[in-house]
């Protein structure tokens, strides 16, 4: 009788205990969100160090993943060369017409821009590296790259693969960092479209369109015209595709160049203006000094 | 020499080594999880949230092995998700404390149900959690991002549960045996 009324006891002062602690760390909790809400140093630190932590895992995952996906790809090549070759050949005849048209146009481009004294805006890479991994939350479209700050990179900094723009750098850690993708819901992109470069501006919607707003009402946007960046925000250098108009019935829509579950590489650009981006004083370690020392 | 004290030592040792993987694995297996939220596959990633891996471990271990999962180490689970998938911090700690305190009050009822029926619960308790989510993301972006990947999230984790709960079973029968399955 005495055993069973002490473990009645024991097991009430246990679950009291256990109460305590959840008590606690619900506390704690809220103080996190109300800390995370205010955009807090300290939690632009945490998310830093865990950006450190997790990146470095993602990208063994992702490199024996690539091992597989490379092996596979050189097997099938093997299987599809002798029609790939003759393909490979007729399409480097007409690349090579493309390009002597290009090199007539670049020439008479750079004597135009040298008449009129142009000085155009171009983008400085940084740096180049692997798209590591893609977070699976319900409301942030972001990826996570294995570059950091010690890299020379920055909130802020343009993302762009071979198809075109990514996004842009949103959180870096030491030697890892998190780029913001452009259909995510927070991305503005101000951009041109089709010949006419009517300005407006693309906004992420979560998924695999970009709402095209604030173009002028009297616009002639059709379905296929091209839409590249414009720069007007002093980020994003000009002329970097975005996209193509998809959809302008019953609002305009872009299918963004790049499709996220074929970009690999990445190369990372200088924002225009990097002092846009600055981090808070306290975690302003080396982009900051990288851009004093410029 | 008296060789007692050094067999003690030893078997004490081998008590020690052998219970590592019962210690290690629910923290491992948590980290896994989360880091698995950031590695759904590529060709879903442009149009698809990942599941919410972690939520069904909480409640398949708060009705099942309760002791795997102690307030801290989820709490530690839940911040890694908030930080990793760059949401609300705090957000995840909060809900899945909700969640398994709730669960060790009603998992008594709940062990003696069935797959089926472990489902049923376990679709309410996504629903609710990602209805929880979305409004603590709403409040903490104001406006908050759109409602339908919360949806599509919850019938995502509810459609794997079942898969999952498999996977883990022979995992932990694999790696522990029968002994730590008769302390749960």
């Amino acid at each position: 009788m005495e055993g069973r009324v002490a473990r009645f006891f024991a097991r009430r002062a246990a679950s009291r205990r256990l109460r305590r602690l959840l008590g606690a760390l619900a506390i704690l909790s809220m103080v996190l969100f109300i800390a995370g809400r205010f955009d807090n140093p300290v939690t632009h630190q945490l998310r830093s160090l865990a950006l450190d932590i997790a990146t470095p895992a993602l990208s063994l995952i992702d490199d024996s993943a690539d091992w597989l996906r490379r092996r596979w790809t050189a097997l099938r090549d093997l299987w599809r060369a002798h029609e790939e070759y003759a393909r490979l050949r007729a399409r480097i005849a007409q690349l090579e017409g493309s390009l002597r048209d290009q090199a007539v146009l670049e020439h008479e481009k750079a004597e135009l821009e040298r008449l009129l004294s142009f000085q155009p805006l171009r983008a400085t890479p940084v740096a180049s590296g692997r798209l590591v991994g893609l977070s699976g939350g319900p409301f942030l479209r972001s990826g996570f790259i294995s570059l950091g700050s010690a890299d020379g990179i920055a909130a802020g900094d343009p993302v762009v693969a071979s198809a075109g723009l990514v996004g842009r750098v949103f959180e870096a850690g030491r030697h890892a960092a998190r780029i913001l993708l452009i259909n995510d819901i927070n991305s503005r992109v101000p951009v041109r479209v089709g010949p006419d470069g009517i300005p407006a501006i693309t906004i992420g919607r979560n998924d695999e369109f970009l709402a095209l707003v604030f173009a002028p009402p009297d616009a002639r946007i059709r379905v296929g015209d091209t839409v590249v960046t414009s720069g007007a925000d002093g980020v994003f250098a000009p002329d970097i595709p975005v996209g193509t108009i998809a959809q302008v019935e019953p609002e305009i829509l872009v299918r963004p160049s790049i499709r996220l579950s074929r970009v690999d590489h990445v190369r990372i650009l200088k924002a225009l203006r990097r002092d846009l981006f600055l981090p808070p004083a306290s975690d302003c370690s080396d982009a900051c000094s990288s851009e004093k020392g410029q | 020499m008296n060789a007692a004290p050094i067999e003690g030592v030893r078997l004490r040792w081998q008590r020690t080594l052998g219970r590592l993987p019962a210690w290690l694995l629910p923290g491992l297996l948590g980290i896994v999880l989360v880091l698995a939220g950031n590695l759904w596959p590529w060709t879903a990633a442009d149009q698809l949230p990942s599941p919410h891996w972690l939520l069904i471990l909480v409640f398949h271990w708060s009705i099942h092995r309760p002791q795997a999962l102690p307030p801290l180490l989820l709490a530690a689970l839940g911040l890694l998700q908030d930080l990793w998938w760059g949401g609300p911090l705090g957000s995840n700690l909060l809900l899945l404390l909700i969640v398994q305190a709730i669960l060790l009050d009603e998992r008594r009822l709940i062990r003696k149900f069935s797959l089926t029926q472990k489902m049923i619960v376990f679709g309410v308790v996504a629903f609710f959690y990602e209805l929880l989510f979305y409004l603590l993301a709403d409040l903490y972006w104001n406006p908050g991002p759109p409602w339908r990947p919360f949806l599509v999230q919850a019938g995502e984790t509810l459609l794997l549960y079942p898969v999952v709960v498999l996977l883990l079973g022979r995992l932990e029968r694999a790696l522990l045996g029968t002994r730590w399955k008769a302390r749960g």
